[in-house]
């Protein structure tokens, strides 16, 4: 699962730019020929402890994708970050119930439909056909929000499987956040 | 693509650069160490000491210096992007014989919103400045706007440009109101996780509705979070 977007996870964990040379070559050609116009393509290793990934970011036609793929280039998923309002309303209606259930306060910061590759499709035609049909079945949803118990506040990464039911969470801290003087 | 942010900055240095060679330009050093300590998941202090100093004054270079500030900031988390902060300040110019001594007060909201590795802030004050003559009400608005400029994340080791536009306007009492522009340009270096430097320059256009003067700040900052 991968944090995108300046939230860091721990000390050793580093996100940087890479050019496409040192991309993973099996994948390197499965962003050149969807039918529409890929913007603002874009390449990066991530280094998590021992785990290296890679992954690409783009945009096509306003939403904007991240593939994740392992040292391989295997795919691991795709993410296509949607608004609250995008969310189907029994989905919603679950994802909300699991929030108010657990926490006094829940504020989202960023959500993304995620894809994994369960079809029998090779890892290039299941991308090529989720960038052409970004409505198809999605597997997950990761949301990232800002809740609140009695105890503590703090940033989490929620997963939930396509029908809002609860499956796992993880701590994200933010300290790369406050490195402009506010 | 590569080069985009660094020819911005480059281009703002030499716009900089541009503005020392005309008439009356005053160039200054501001120097400044922070403190930063988190006392709980929503309230964190600040602590700083602040040196000014001339570099160019008079058409030609010069070292004198103008004030020592030392403020207390104290800043609440309303949540994830919204602060409430007070502010308290004490800045002497009586040591270095150049002005007024001051007291200032300093109420603050700030919110921002971050996007694909960069993050927009606004933040919004209002001031009280005790002088030993006179009172300045002054409210200042600034965008600032903030990224790594390696990959989305800042990670340690990595460098940072923050840029940032503030208007302000100025009420007391004898004098005619007056608005300021600042505009700013930083680089910065998360060189350890708690340790960060922080060099720039800022344009100030002072009383540009009543007389226009140009000033050119060149910043230093460290910034410790103990």
């Amino acid at each position: 699962m991968c944090v995108s977007f300046s939230f860091s996870q721990s000390k050793n964990e580093k996100e940087e730019r890479i050019p496409i040379s040192q991309f993973p070559e099996v994948a390197r050609n499965y962003f050149n020929n969807f039918s529409y116009k890929v913007k603002y393509l874009k390449f990066y290793r991530e280094t998590d402890g021992d785990k290296v990934s890679f992954e690409a970011k783009f945009r096509i036609k306003k939403l904007y994708y991240s593939i994740e793929f392992d040292i391989n280039g295997k795919l691991e998923d795709i993410e296509i970050v949607i608004k609250e309002k995008h969310i189907p309303r029994h989905t919603h209606a679950n994802i909300n119930t699991y929030f108010n259930a657990h926490y006094k306060k829940t504020r989202f910061i960023k959500i993304q439909k995620q894809y994994v590759n369960y079809t029998n499709q090779s890892d290039k035609s299941f991308i090529q056909h989720i960038v052409e049909h970004p409505n198809d079945k999605h597997t997950h949803f990761e949301i990232i929000a800002e809740i609140k118990t009695d105890e503590t506040r703090e940033l989490r990464e929620f997963t939930f499987n396509k029908d809002g039911k609860f499956e796992s969470f993880r701590k994200v801290t933010s300290s790369s956040y406050d490195h402009a003087l506010y | 693509m590569h080069y985009i942010k660094p020819l911005i900055f480059i281009s703002f240095c030499l716009c900089c650069f541009q503005l020392i060679a005309q008439n009356g330009f005053v160039s200054l050093g501001e120097t400044a160490f922070s403190l930063n300590h988190k006392v709980s998941k929503t309230y964190s202090v600040n602590f700083a000491m602040r040196s000014r100093y001339f570099l160019f004054e008079d058409h030609k270079p010069k070292y004198k210096q103008q004030q020592v500030d030392i403020y207390h900031f104290s800043t609440l988390n309303l949540n994830y992007n919204h602060k409430l902060s007070l502010g308290v300040y004490h800045r002497n110019r009586d040591w270095f014989d150049t002005g007024s001594n001051e007291t200032r007060f300093t109420q603050q909201f700030s919110y921002t919103k971050q996007k694909l590795g960069v993050r927009y802030g606004h933040r919004f004050r209002t001031e009280q400045r005790i002088l030993n003559t006179k009172t300045i009400f002054r409210q200042r608005y600034r965008f600032a706007v903030d990224f790594p400029l390696n990959g989305e994340k800042l990670d340690i080791g990595e460098t940072y440009l923050v840029n940032a536009i503030e208007s302000l306007l100025s009420v007391s009492k004898p004098d005619n109101p007056e608005t300021d522009i600042r505009i700013s340009t930083q680089i910065g270096w998360q060189f350890t996780e708690d340790l960060k430097l922080q060099t720039g320059l800022e344009h100030r256009l002072e009383a540009f509705n009543l007389k226009a003067k140009h000033n050119l700040f060149v910043l230093t900052t460290a910034v410790l979070k103990i």
